[in-house]
């Protein structure tokens, strides 16, 4: 018994030298710590909690109106009715996914629900323009409207129950385990066992296809330029991309993995000559660049813009991409990202894009991106008919933009459609905007915001 | 005499300790950077803060991509719609739990720039929602995701 008997002599010890009372107070002030500690966090706990409760209680409040507004929505005859409807929708669900957002839960279980969200407010205002612009609606489009509002009935049901177990101290939330198994025993439901349910019925949720951002087909987009266009071996495509980066720049080029997107590639990494690694893409079909990326940070600048943009467009012009226009460029550190459009005829087309990053202190290519160009880019597009002329086109946009330049483009809209428009340019209040009208019909299609400043130019 | 001194003492010394043990606890609050850029800046920074918390000591590819990731959420259906919705949604991203979410990073650092490019449209994930270490994710569902690509140690998935 040797612990013992240790602490028989400690207990002597104290004892001899009447420190029992210094030991009790010692022991005293960290208990008295201890329990302030474990109050505090119980606070915390409580406050966190209150405003998970208050996140969650405002979904429930918002999938409550959407519901409402869907039955409504379902009934509706007018464009005007469906319109006014389509926009209360929006906001409803807008606010629903942003509380939904802010619970507890990670986000892997909760995948569909969200996705309804973010496409019942998105759909029923695609809905709602068709209206407007005097086509009826299908009955596929009636049935999918029809389809969401069942959903929703069904969310709301779930979450309204879920709400009162909450009110009832039957669903806790599960983040805090340590502190509330211990208070509140074993027979509560975790919140995150309760949103999984919720979960499971929706996983019949079908794929909506729309005129929306958030629709599949525009997600899942099939590119143009690698469609139906034979594939090539890894070592094509390792030739491809020394010959893309010089072959007096490169070491080695190896293929590190494969990409499985959209658009399938290979992976490269090229060791550059220096020893430094460069990020490559290829394309499997047709072995385009698709994205290089080179991480050094380039020192003391001593090209400008423009001898970096003659570099630029001597890459773009060896690789076959032709008829590239200059549209904006942004200084970054000692380089610059200078992005490119294609042009036919008189039109810049805003969608086929290639964006190239130029070092400024010798003029090497450090990035090379071109995901848009190859998604969308075709050697001739069908240009409507012009009907405006640009005077026209001036007088479409607002009186107080002082107008500078008209140009053409064509420019992609939210719901993947292309139109050709004027690209008006203009000042109003030092601000510089871009207004875009439509060549057929004079619709003020888009609205861009022009930041320039000694960096460059930008468009938001 | 002397017992009371003792006494005191001691309560000063505890007293003291335990005060120490509250201050070591006290946890890195955020600092203001000494940029005060626009809008844009301000959240490169918050996406940096988040990719340098995620993936220290990967590749500056795999930092561009975990950066495409959150970028890629801010766009998709199923997750919220602004950068800092997406970052600070609970249990998304571990660096914002363990506080590494409040270290600021220099404009000048290489994470810095790998977010910039990710925030200029680089994504060599080819459109990942997702991505988990093979090596430590404990959740099974997420092996059930498509998987895109293997970068560095991290697989990226939809």
């Amino acid at each position: 018994m040797k612990i013992k008997d240790k602490f028989n002599d400690f207990k002597s010890r104290l004892s001899d030298r009447h420190m029992y009372s210094i030991v009790l107070v010692v022991m005293a002030i960290i208990a008295g710590f201890g329990i302030y500690q474990y109050k505090r966090s119980i606070d915390f706990r409580d406050k966190v909690e209150n405003g998970y409760r208050r996140a969650f209680t405002e979904l429930v409040h918002y999938v409550n109106n959407l519901d409402s507004t869907l039955t409504k929505a379902v009934v509706a005859n007018s464009p005007t009715q469906l319109s006014s409807l389509a926009v209360d929708l929006w906001r409803q669900a807008a606010f629903a996914q942003a509380n939904l957002g802010q619970l507890p839960i990670s986000n892997t279980e909760l995948d569909n629900t969200a996705k309804f969200l973010s496409q019942v407010g998105d759909y029923t205002y695609s809905l709602s323009k068709k209206a407007e612009s005097g086509q009826p609606l299908s009955k596929q489009e009636v049935d999918g409207l029809l389809e969401l509002q069942q959903h929703s009935a069904s969310l709301n049901e779930r979450l309204v129950q879920m709400e009162s177990e909450m009110f009832a101290g039957v669903l806790r939330f599960g983040e805090f385990k340590g502190i509330t198994s211990k208070i509140g025993g074993g027979d509560v439901e975790t919140f995150e066992n309760s949103m999984t349910q919720v979960e499971d019925g929706f996983s019949e949720y079908a794929s909506l296809i729309y005129d929306g951002p958030f629709s599949e087909h525009i997600r899942d987009r099939q590119p143009r330029m690698t469609e139906g266009v034979p594939e090539i071996s890894e070592d094509d495509a390792k030739a491809k991309i020394t010959d893309f980066i010089g072959a007096d720049r490169v070491a080695s080029v190896e293929v590190t993995g494969e990409g499985n997107s959209n658009i399938t590639t290979y992976a490269c990494t090229v060791t550059t000559q220096d020893n430094r690694q460069i990020f490559t893409e290829v394309t499997r079909n047709g072995g385009y660049v698709l994205l290089m990326l080179d991480e050094r940070q380039p020192e003391e600048a001593q090209l400008s813009v423009e001898d970096a943009a003659l570099a630029a467009r001597d890459l773009l012009m060896s690789n076959g991409f032709e008829s590239m226009h200059e549209s904006y460029y942004q200084k970054e550190g000692n380089a610059v990202l200078i992005n490119y459009a294609y042009k036919q005829d008189d039109f810049v087309i805003y969608t086929d894009l290639i964006k190239v990053k130029v070092a400024l202190d010798n003029g090497d290519i450090l990035g090379f991106e071109s995901q848009g160009y190859i998604t969308n880019h075709l050697d001739r597009r069908a240009i409507p008919a012009v009907v405006l002329d640009e005077t026209e086109a001036r007088g479409k946009v607002a009186p107080s933009i002082d107008v500078s330049t008209v140009n053409r483009a064509m420019i992609p809209l939210d719901d993947g459609k292309e139109v050709f428009c004027f690209e008006v340019k203009g000042t109003v209040n030092d601000k510089n905007f871009l207004v875009y009208v439509n060549v057929e019909n004079g619709n003020e299609e888009k609205i861009l915001i022009l930041l320039e400043d000694e960096n460059g130019t930008l468009t938001i | 005499m002397d017992r009371t001194k003792l006494i005191i003492l001691s309560f000063f010394i505890t007293a003291g300790l335990v005060f120490l043990f509250s201050l070591a606890n006290k946890d890195v609050s955020p600092t203001a950077g000494d940029s005060g850029g626009s809008q844009t800046n301000n959240d490169t920074q918050l996406l940096a803060r988040c990719v340098n918390g995620e993936s220290r000591g990967e590749p500056y590819i795999g930092q561009v991509a975990v950066a495409a990731v959150i970028l890629n959420r801010v766009g998709h259906p199923s997750f919220p719609n602004t950068i800092s919705g997406v970052i600070y949604q609970p249990q998304a991203f571990t660096a914002v739990s363990d506080g590494q979410i409040n270290v600021p990073i220099d404009e000048a650092s290489q994470v810095f720039q790998a977010c910039r490019e990710a925030m200029n449209g680089a994504d060599p994930t080819g459109g990942a929602i997702y991505y988990y270490n093979p090596a430590k994710a404990t959740n099974q569902w997420i092996y059930s995701r498509e998987v895109l690509k293997t970068i560095g140690k991290h697989v990226f998935a939809k």
